[in-house]
């Protein structure tokens, strides 16, 4: 763990995009997003690899941290 | 049980920088439209052309004139249908769904579109105001709205990769000395827009009491991308996945409204076409959307007294304000935001640290292809003088590369419809819909004053 210091929070090194709280499964974003498919797309480059928090209930980017991280096995 | 054979193994393990390339619907738009476009080339500089595989109904005016049509044709249809199943299922496969539930799903789509793209060559289709668009779109609202969709056919129903082929295609028919002279303005009109809607509904929100991720979110939805601009916005500050949803319920009520007001309004007012596609390319939210409503508007031409203007310029006027005015910048705003959400916004106990290398990760890379694609053509049309072009440049290759958009483009219409469902919207209550309404009554008005007003000589040049 390290402290961010402009915020004093206290988050691992590792990333989102390892956690097991995390999903990026493009089929399970669109369900949970309804209307994702009809003018957009889980596909899109714009959505980078952003997935959502099943912890936090957020849409991240895959590269965002927290205190709550617990690595997927 | 889905439908996806990724679902199944769901592995988000940290893919290489290789895997985008296969695993984005962008980059697929890339492969199928400048793969179309490198091989319609390549038969024109043999002698050939893609002309008989491109096949698209004819003007008729009698159903056993469209009958024979059909008939005369029926080869033709078949092999441009595996053409395009052979193509979009690559695609589709290599995002994850199984080619058998893709090929019935597809093919339902094709026929339809082949149903909508005749009815649309009916010489009294203008008087009825059955532009395949719209009707496209209605069809696609009233079954998904009422019978439903089986879950089996979400694979055939790709909105992004058939609209995004559709541009990269469309690059073919735009010099790029075009794009280059109406680029520019195209970017700064499209940027006062922007500016001003993302604004309007930014402050609205705060004003209103909503949080500043999901007025972000809202704000770029409405002033930049549509989903896109709210997907991106929504990852890049990190908002709840409910606020991303309104953002996106929002954006496609407005949208779907905006695709049938927008040539309403503009065919009431009589504008030319590449006038009415720069207000619609300044104003509409999604590129699916928009390019539904600057269609129809280019189909009113020639048949609609008093609007002038080339049916084309509609779709190419709205594709340079839209693509390039504001889809381009994307990235930029994810990032600023995602700046301004790290230093200035309330923490959410998530950490996110702003990379520049956003702006090139969500890049819309479908516009690398439709620039890629106009730099092709324009290339090859340097070589033959004005009279060669119209006699064998525009015939063997920009024509059957037209149609093909066009197909594209009816299939994008049609599944549009099929995928909206209005009891998934997610409204969050009465204030987002206040703050992002705000943000379209001034984007409407101001797209229409810069459009008809400010920039009319260029856009009614433009169009001619």
């Amino acid at each position: 763990m390290k402290l961010n210091a402009a915020r004093g929070e206290a988050v691992p090194e590792e990333s989102c995009g390892s956690c097991r709280y995390f999903c990026q499964a493009p089929h399970e974003i669109e369900s949970q997003m309804p209307g994702m498919r009809s003018l957009g797309s889980v596909y899109a480059s714009v959505r980078a690899a952003d997935g959502i928090c099943r912890r936090h209930d957020r849409y991240l980017g895959a590269a965002s941290r927290c205190a709550d991280y617990q690595h997927r096995v | 049980m889905t439908e996806i054979a990724q679902s199944q193994v769901h592995v988000p393990k940290r893919e290489s920088a290789w895997a985008e390339f296969i695993r984005k619907d962008d980059w697929w738009a890339i492969w199928i439209g400048l793969g179309l476009v490198v091989i319609a080339a390549g038969l024109v500089a043999g002698g050939g052309s893609l002309r008989w595989l491109a096949v698209a109904p004819q003007k008729w005016t009698l159903w056993s004139d469209a009958a024979a049509q059909l008939r005369a044709h029926a080869v033709q249809y078949l092999a441009l249908f595996a053409l395009w199943a052979a193509l979009f299922g690559i695609g589709v496969s290599a995002l994850g769904y199984q080619l058998s539930r893709f090929l019935p799903a597809f093919a339902s789509v094709y026929v339809v579109s082949l149903g909508l793209y005749l009815l649309g060559q009916w010489d009294q289709a203008s008087h009825y105001n059955l532009e395949p668009p719209l009707v496209a779109l209605v069809l696609g609202l009233l079954i998904a709205n009422t019978v439903g969709v089986p879950k089996w056919a979400d694979a055939g129903l790709r909105v992004e990769l058939y609209i995004k082929t559709g541009i990269v295609l469309l690059g073919a028919a735009l010099p790029l000395t075009l794009i280059a002279w109406a680029g520019p303005v195209a970017i700064v009109q499209a940027a006062i827009v922007s500016l001003v809607t993302f604004g309007v509904i930014y402050f609205t929100a705060i004003r209103l009491g909503l949080d500043r991720r999901l007025a972000a979110t809202l704000g770029t939805g409405g002033a930049v991308c549509g989903v896109s601009g709210a997907i991106a916005t929504a990852g890049a500050v990190g908002a709840r996945k409910e606020q991303a949803s309104i953002a996106i319920s929002l954006v496609i009520f407005w949208a779907i409204l905006a695709i049938f007001v927008l040539p309403l309004l503009a065919r009431a007012l009589r504008l030319p076409t590449g006038v009415a596609g720069a207000w619609i390319g300044t104003s509409e939210f999604a590129d699916a959307a928009g390019l539904a409503a600057a269609q129809a508007y280019g189909g009113y031409a020639g048949h609609v007294a008093g609007i002038s203007g080339s049916p084309d310029a509609a779709v190419n006027a709205f594709t340079l304000m839209k693509v390039i005015g504001r889809d381009l910048w994307i990235g930029v705003w994810a990032f600023v935001l995602s700046i301004v959400a790290t230093t200035r916004w309330q923490a959410t106990g998530i950490r996110s640290e702003p990379n520049v290398a956003e702006i090139w990760r969500r890049f819309p890379k479908f516009i690398l292809g439709f620039l890629i694609a106009s730099a092709i053509v324009t290339v090859i049309s340097s070589g033959y003088s004005y009279a060669d072009y119209k006699k064998i440049v525009q015939p063997s290759l920009v024509a059957p590369l037209q149609a093909l958009r066009v197909w594209a483009f009816t299939f994008t219409f049609l599944a549009i419809g099929l995928t909206t469902r209005f009891r998934d919207f997610i409204t969050g209550g009465a204030k987002p819909f206040y703050a992002f309404s705000a943000g379209v009554a001034v984007n409407l008005i101001l797209g229409f004053v810069l459009s008809t007003q400010v920039f009319v000589g260029f856009w009614t040049r433009f169009g001619q």
